[in-house]
């Protein structure tokens, strides 16, 4: 907490210099008997200095419902001050991070307290995909009249998570892969299979349970099923971190995020590469722990000038990549790294889907010549995902629709 | 610029209402200026004053001129900063304190031996340096 010394304001200062003019000018025009008519100045200074020169006595803190909220959803933030003092007007002003939205209240309070007194004071922010740090509230009390004034800054540090918004989305690759895995989700241990692989016959030994009895009846002898281990493939999502693409970031890794959460369903284990200036890369790994992981790094990625996504795929693939990994690519490609990229994944023999969040379909066309600017872009967009579509399968997300929309457009649902 | 008006108006009708047929009269619409700004609001105060001193309005009568016009400036300045009801009945229960006061020099003026105008002036000077020192304490905003 900053301790600060009451300040007279600017306004008692102006108040004094009119009693002194007042004074003088008695004095001067030998009107001295008339002095008694500085009383009622002379009072206002009294009872400011005698009953509200103020001290600031008071605990705040602020309380934050959670950690980590959605992206778009409404947080209610409170702030609890105990006075210790009578505080007739203490103004209350908050460091509300500016990147948010405020929906109801404001962060400023004015409020009157009396000794023991406890008030909670709220207000509602929009939270945003993003860190957002809250530092410090200050308190600021003037008298009743305004001649003197105090503040005080306390440290009260709060943090919440903006974690992006996701939805259900359809598996666009098929999750068969070479990693050897038992059960729904992959663990070290490998058992028997689940997923059927033949018909042979019976051996001495084999379980009841897998007595194939239609088959056994046409061939005239016992028949067995004979299954093998679930096999997944290693899903990486690879995010281009344009700083040309900032407009459509947030869709850009809502898109991932519903993705990671999708390759959690489907139990096959994903790695992350953020290509920001220096690149994020979550080794490829399963499981919820995983994903809250991949979760909070998307949480907190924002786009870059320096973007050299490119050179660090490549280098990445060299050093980290699994061999046959199944990669979603995630890029406007509004930047000749961005594409580059792709053709560096596609040359190393990785099956790509690219999600290509349109960049243009954010922008409302005020005007005939914008929106033939508009349409012209769309054009260049279209001729170039059609020619990269050699390189991998590509998903044209008109981010004003579903994303589950735009994939079924392409896998033909 | 719209002013924030709520409780000022009645002072400056009571202030209007009570210098009327007084010199002060006529400057009245001057003060009109203490609804936007407390400087010059307080920069007619001032010269108001000083015209009731010059016109030898005193007595209860020139207080009441005085606290009636500061009253007005200050309860503006209240307005226009949108303080609590409490906050106007304060400065109201403050300057409703000067006329006793007022009431007290006046009766205890012929009981206390007389002394040298010039020891007057040197005392209620030395009083208000020592209120303007008391106020000036510290650091000004």
């Amino acid at each position: 907490m900053n301790m600060e010394e009451p300040t007279t304001t600017g306004k008692a200062v102006l108040l004094i210099i009119s009693l002194w003019v007042i004074v003088l000018f008695a004095f001067f025009s030998l009107r001295w008997e008339m002095i008694y008519l500085v009383l009622p100045m002379v009072w206002l200074f009294l009872t400011a200095v005698t009953f509200f020169k103020p001290s600031l006595e008071i605990d705040v803190e602020r309380v934050i419902p959670h950690e980590r909220i959605l992206e778009g959803e409404i947080v209610e933030i409170k702030i609890r001050v105990k006075s210790k003092e009578r505080i007739p007007s203490l103004r209350l002003i908050e460091d509300i991070p500016e990147e948010l939205e405020i929906i109801e209240g404001k962060g400023e309070f004015l409020i009157s307290l009396t000794p023991g007194e406890e008030r909670e004071l709220t207000y509602k922010v929009r939270m945003k995909r993003g860190i957002h740090k809250w530092e410090w509230i200050k308190a600021e009390y003037q008298d009743p009249f305004g001649f003197f004034f105090i503040e005080r800054t306390f440290d009260v540090f709060s943090e919440i998570v903006g974690v992006p918004k996701i939805e259900d989305v359809i598996t666009p690759y098929s999750t068969k892969g070479t990693k050897v895995t038992a059960g729904p989700l992959p663990s070290p241990r490998v058992g028997e299979g689940v997923e059927f692989h033949a018909i042979r016959e019976y051996q001495p030994g084999d379980p009841f349970k897998i007595i194939n009895w239609k088959a056994s009846a046409k061939m005239g002898k016992i028949m067995s099923n004979e299954y093998e281990s679930e096999r997944k493939v290693d899903v990486v999502l690879i995010i281009d971190a344009a700083y040309k693409g900032r407009e459509i970031f947030d869709y850009t890794v809502r898109a991932a995020a519903s993705f990671i959460l999708d390759c959690l369903k489907n139990g096959t284990s994903f790695g992350l590469l953020i290509s920001e200036e220096v690149p994020m890369w979550i080794r490829i790994d399963y499981g919820k722990r995983h994903f809250f992981k991949c979760i909070d790094f998307l949480s907190l990625a924002k786009p870059d000038k320096n973007n050299m996504i490119a050179y660090q795929v490549e280098h990445i693939i060299k050093t980290r990549f699994p061999a046959r990994a199944q990669i979603l690519y995630f890029s406007p490609f509004l930047t000749e790294e961005g594409i580059d990229a792709l053709k560096t994944l596609y040359r190393y023999g990785y099956n790509v889907i690219a999600i290509s969040p349109n960049p243009y379909s954010t922008i409302e066309a005020k005007t005939r010549e914008e929106e033939l600017a508009k349409k012209l872009l769309m054009l260049e967009r279209k001729a170039l995902l059609s020619r990269l579509s050699s390189y991998g399968l590509i998903i044209d997300w008109d981010v004003e629709k579903p994303l589950n929309s735009a994939v079924a457009e392409v896998i033909r649902l | 610029m719209k002013p924030e008006i709520k409780v000022s108006p009645l002072f400056f009708a009571l202030f209007l209402f009570l210098s009327y047929g007084t010199p002060l009269f006529r400057t009245s619409p001057i003060a009109l200026v203490g609804f936007f700004s407390y400087f010059f609001g307080l920069l007619y105060f001032t010269g108001a004053v000083i015209l009731v001193m010059y016109y030898k309005m005193g007595g209860y009568f020139g207080l009441l001129l005085v606290s009636t016009l500061l009253l007005f400036i200050e309860s503006a300045d209240m307005d226009r900063n949108r303080a609590p009801w409490e906050h106007y009945l304060v400065l109201i229960l403050t300057i409703i304190m000067v006329f006793p006061t007022y009431a007290l020099i006046k009766n205890l003026a012929p009981i206390i031996p007389p002394m040298e105008v010039t020891l007057i002036a040197s005392l209620i000077l030395l009083v208000l340096y020592g209120i303007s020192r008391i106020i000036g304490m510290g650091k000004t905003k």
